[in-house]
């Protein structure tokens, strides 16, 4: 019950801080900030929360690609090189 | 005050060499204490007072002249890092060093380290990194398990051939342009020999193995030496030679991904931290190949800032293995209470190399993206964030399941203090340089370009919180993916593995079969020589007197008198006809110097 409870605060504060950051990153892009950037940075980085959106993909693709290749290929038995 | 100009400067490698010299007198007790904490001072200190110069020049031979004291804005800041580090690392092995031996060669590896970057020409240079390579096997086996000597001797071929690529590499761009002063190279064979034996140091995918192979089988405090020096001389190196070879851009944001992704798979504490090491050289390495002012001064930041962040996290795990006596993520967890100091130093370890505002890994590590952003390599800059997106995955791993996961059978106490003070003080620089990052960039060999750079705009700052947050929610809704498994899991050294087993196959089957024949039949034509040689005259009959008999035997019915004599004449020969292998030995000595003096006649002007 204990730890049911640290977790949803733990989603709660993340939550938050994810919507708060978004919410700052369309502020600036609006107040044009981002513009003075912009001839240096890439074209998608004036779409306000794009960091998220590939922070997020990252994450997922990172764990897709490292769980399949590890469960698929790459694993084996902890004395696999003392065997083999 | 002291005048620091007026102290003289001697090359740091000779103050750390002198000093191994003298471990073996001391015993393993308080004496040795206060040596070695005295020793770590003095190295500091004779960093410290280097001013930029080139001096410590001896002409070996004509017009090769090798120099031992090169310092500029890039070595210099390689130099003080170093020294800082070995100085923590020298304190911290206080107590888990029990052999003299392995301070021995911990000095004269932080040593020929020093040496390396203070070198002025590729000689010197070559002559310290096989030094390097040597000094820290020693810090692998003397761990002495049957698993560190083994890869050990993995380690030590892959520096090896990675050694002998370096001085052929060396020689090649010598005899082309006759300078061997350490810089950029002309295109040919030497590159690419040069680029091969660099990156053997540099951990280049696929030449990294002896990487994640060898770190978490060294020794607790070795492992702490070894996390710093090897591979971030290569990326010293790397930066005099190659900048701005784009190729060895995208090696390093390949080397990102790949340490990254497999840094996710371990079990093993420290061969998690040894993927990350990696990973995290590949944004030195392609801030390096970007090349651009800011690209070389992220890259070289991000050498001073991993050091401190890396050997940390070495000192950390190093503490839980030396309190606990377990490495691996399953068996440990639930040791935030019992060790908090080692926890908060992690955590702040952990923050800094996933690049968290406010610690140092940040300050180098958007200085590498964006200086990869100017440079329009706009891949690279991806790639380079998705990999510390991986990053922060992995720490937030390795700190919940080493400290915060619940383990109620563990049972362990704090480190001791020798290792406590380095830890907390490398802690603090992590820290202090995150808040107060121009401290670092007035050291930058480029050092307006970096006074120009904000890591802190607020645009900035703003998507690098959202990516981190982002990355927590991930990690905490995916728990379950990341629960680590009693599995080894296997990277191209299997393929390595696989070709040194058939490689040593192919010597004992087909190769032993030929040499073996060759060596039945050379022993064979001895034989007859030294059977020969005893009585020429008398042999030489007898040779006769059996031609006679085979020849005359269908025609002649006397034949049997030549058989007679045959017979007699064996008799009368000394001794019967001897197996030595003395003959193969001198008949083979023989035949070359035949060969020799043959090919010395024919082409003697080739051979003078």
């Amino acid at each position: 019950m204990g730890i049911k409870l640290e977790q949803k605060h733990l989603f709660g504060i993340l939550y938050v801080c994810l919507a708060a950051s978004i919410l700052a990153d369309v502020l600036v892009n609006f107040h044009g900030q981002a513009e003075a950037q912009a001839h240096t940075a890439f074209l998608w980085q004036t779409i306000p929360g794009f960091s998220a959106i590939y922070g997020f993909v990252g994450c997922v693709l990172i764990i897709v690609v490292s769980k399949a290749l590890g469960h698929l290929w790459l694993q084996r038995e902890e004395d696999y090189y003392e065997k083999h | 005050m002291i005048d620091i100009s007026s102290i003289p400067n001697i090359p740091p490698a000779l103050i750390y060499f002198a000093g191994a010299a003298l471990i073996p007198l001391l015993g393993t007790g308080k004496v040795r204490k206060i040596y070695l904490t005295i020793l770590a001072a003095l190295g500091l200190i004779s960093v410290a007072v280097l001013r930029p110069q080139i001096g410590w020049a001896f002409s070996v031979l004509p017009g090769l002249e090798m120099t031992f004291l090169h310092a500029d804005s890039l070595s210099l800041i390689m130099g003080y890092i170093f020294a800082i580090i070995g100085a923590g690392a020298i304190i911290y092995g206080l107590d888990t060093v029990r052999e003299n031996g392995e301070y021995v060669c911990a000095l004269l590896y932080l040593g020929s380290a020093l040496g390396a970057v203070f070198a002025g020409d590729f000689f010197t240079l070559y002559i310290f990194w096989e030094i390097m390579a040597f000094s820290s096997l020693g810090l692998i086996w003397y761990s002495r398990t049957e698993r560190a000597t083994n890869a050990g001797m993995r380690y030590i071929i892959f520096h090896l051939f990675g050694g002998c690529a370096l001085l052929a590499g060396i020689i090649i761009h010598f005899m082309n342009t006759g300078s061997i002063a350490v810089g950029p190279v002309e295109l040919g064979i030497g590159y690419m020999l040069l680029l091969i034996g660099i990156g053997v140091n540099t951990a280049f995918i696929p030449l990294h193995t002896w990487l994640p192979d060898s770190y978490p089988k060294a020794t607790i405090a070795g492992a702490v030496f070894m996390s710093v020096y090897t591979t971030k001389t290569g990326v010293y190196v790397l930066a005099r030679t190659f900048p701005g070879v784009e190729a060895v851009a995208y090696m390093g944001g390949v080397m990102a991904l790949y340490g990254v992704v497999f840094a996710l798979l371990q079990n093993d504490v420290r061969k998690l931290l040894s993927y990350h090491i990696v990973s995290q050289v590949g944004y030195m390495v392609a801030g390096i190949g970007i090349g651009t002012y800011i690209g070389i001064n992220g890259g070289i930041a991000h050498v001073f800032n991993h050091i401190l962040y890396k050997a940390l996290l070495f000192m950390c795990m190093g503490a839980v293995i030396y309190s606990t006596g377990r490495n691996n993520l399953t068996e440990l967890g639930g040791l935030a209470k019992k060790m908090p100091i080692t926890t908060i130093t992690c955590v702040i370890a952990a923050l800094s190399i996933s690049g968290v505002m406010g610690f140092n890994g940040y300050v180098s590590k958007s200085m590498v993206i964006h200086a990869a952003e100017l440079s329009h390599m706009h891949i690279l800059a991806l790639a380079l964030i998705v990999a510390s997106v991986g990053t922060f995955l992995s720490f937030l791993k390795l700190t919940y399941f080493t400290f915060f996961r619940r383990n109620g059978e563990i049972e362990a106490k704090e480190a001791p203090l020798s290792m406590l003070i380095p830890m907390s003080v490398t802690a603090f620089l992590c820290v202090f340089i995150g808040v107060y990052p121009r401290v670092l960039y007035e050291i930058l060999p480029y050092r307006e370009v970096a006074l120009q750079f904000h890591p802190y705009a607020l645009g900035h700052t703003i998507g690098t919180l959202e990516l981190l947050v982002m990355t927590a929610v991930g990690f905490f809704t995916l728990q379950f993916a990341f629960s680590p498994h009693e599995r080894v899991t296997r990277d191209i050294d299997y393929l390595y593995r696989k070709a040194g087993r058939r490689f040593i196959w192919f010597c004992e089957q087909p190769l032993m079969t030929v040499a073996n024949f060759i060596d039945k039949s050379v022993l064979k034509l001895a034989d007859a020589v030294v059977w020969f040689s005893r009585n020429p005259t008398l042999a030489s009959k007898i040779m006769v007197v059996m031609v006679g008999a085979v020849v005359t035997r269908p025609f002649n019915p006397t034949y049997t008198q030549y058989a007679r004599n045959l017979e007699e004449l064996k008799q009368m020969y000394p001794g019967e006809v001897p197996r030595v292998a003395i003959g193969t030995g001198v008949l083979l000595a023989l035949v070359f110097f035949a060969l020799y003096l043959f090919i010395y006649l024919t082409h003697g002007v080739l051979w003078v």
